[in-house]
């Protein structure tokens, strides 16, 4: 630097401190990054959490109201389209599903539900 | 070789019943109450020095805050901080519980499913409170998908509301599936090299000593999982979509 002054002026620390800032704000929504075994594992979570979930409420439902087994079919079919959902969400944020679904993601969450 | 679902059975210390419920406090509520006691130990002997340069105790513990503070605002977004109190001592609780865990002779609490579904069902209450408390009845356009065609609303808020209920069961399953797993196999591993005696019993014990740093990495893993999850979910409480 041609002009060498006294010590560093506090300002530019300042400046370097708010555009650090600004980069840190810009990502905010940036996704932990895991490896593809686990990613796929906690999709496989997912959609069991979904199917046993619905089971159970489904199981509950029916003793409940005796309707057996109207409840256990109807939300063991819902449960597993809520666990698929999950997972599919699941793999969406973590950027498994190819780039451009990606930048989706990552601009705002898309059409998330 | 002994079996290696026992160290899971729950065993009342001091036995406790009011009316019909049996409120014992059990091995298992003795590790919660050391992992409570390790956590704020921690905390708060990291913190009363509050020196300029911190010591190598308070650096841990503005490791540990600075670790869970970056997450929730990474995650939940800057609007996340107003519940870190809460994230924080999800994350202390989980990531001692696991820790104290692999103690040997210790019991785990976060291995039993109605222990991490209790701490995932106060998540999922949390955040939806969260949710109504700051958009009101708004919150419920979130199990509307924006864009679906009306017609197939009918299927797909129920989906949406089953699958956003269903979020606890997988949160909870996962720790507590990650958890009873490593422990079993390690308590199956040193029954091997028990087993087999000092000739051959040599190569399960390595394997064993390998699974114990594995566990440790699982401890941290899965107790960061879980909050960051928490995170997430916050997230979508805050901003809806």
């Amino acid at each position: 630097m041609a002009e060498e002054r006294r010590p560093p002026p506090f300002e530019r620390l300042d400046r370097e401190i708010a555009e650090a800032r600004e980069r840190l704000a810009g990502r905010d929504r940036r996704r932990v990054r895991r490896s593809p075994y686990a990613e796929g594992l906690q999709a496989g979570i997912e959609v069991i959490g979904g199917l046993v979930g619905g089971g159970l409420l489904g199981y509950g439902l029916d003793r409940w109201t005796g309707l057996r087994p109207l409840f256990l079919l109807l939300f063991l079919v819902l449960g597993g389209a809520a666990g698929l959902l999950n997972a599919y969400r699941h793999l969406r944020r973590s950027g498994l599903l190819g780039e451009e679904e990606r930048g989706d993601a990552d601009g705002g969450e898309g059409p998330r539900g | 070789m002994a079996n290696p679902l026992e160290q899971f059975v729950i065993e009342p210390i001091v036995p406790i019943t009011v009316g019909p419920f049996d409120l014992s406090f059990t091995n298992s509520s003795l590790w919660m109450a050391a992992a409570v006691a390790c956590s704020y130990g921690l905390v708060m002997a990291g913190t009363r020095q509050r020196a300029l340069v911190p010591g190598r105790l308070q650096a841990l513990v503005e490791l540990a805050y600075e670790f869970v503070a970056g997450m929730v605002r990474e995650n939940a977004g800057r609007e996340g901080m107003r519940y870190f109190p809460w994230i924080f001592t999800l994350f202390m609780l989980i990531l001692f519980g696991n820790l104290l865990g692999i103690i040997p002779g210790a019991f785990t609490f976060t291995s039993h499913i109605i222990v991490t579904f209790t701490l995932a069902l106060g998540v999922f209450v949390g955040t939806t409170l969260v949710g109504f408390a700051l958009h009101g009845w708004r919150f419920l356009t979130f199990f509307v998908p924006p864009g679906a065609p009306k017609i197939m609303l009918p299927l797909l808020v129920p989906i949406e509301i089953l699958s956003y209920c269903f979020r606890p069961v997988s949160l909870s399953i996962r720790l507590f599936v990650n958890m009873m797993a490593g422990h079993t196999m390690l308590k199956i591993f040193i029954g091997f090299a028990i087993a087999l005696g000092l000739f051959f019993g040599w190569l399960p014990f390595v394997i064993t000593v390998a699974l114990d740093g594995f566990e440790i990495v699982v401890a941290f893993l899965q107790a960061y999982i879980f909050t960051v999850l928490t995170c997430l979910y916050l997230h979508d409480a805050i901003h809806l979509h």
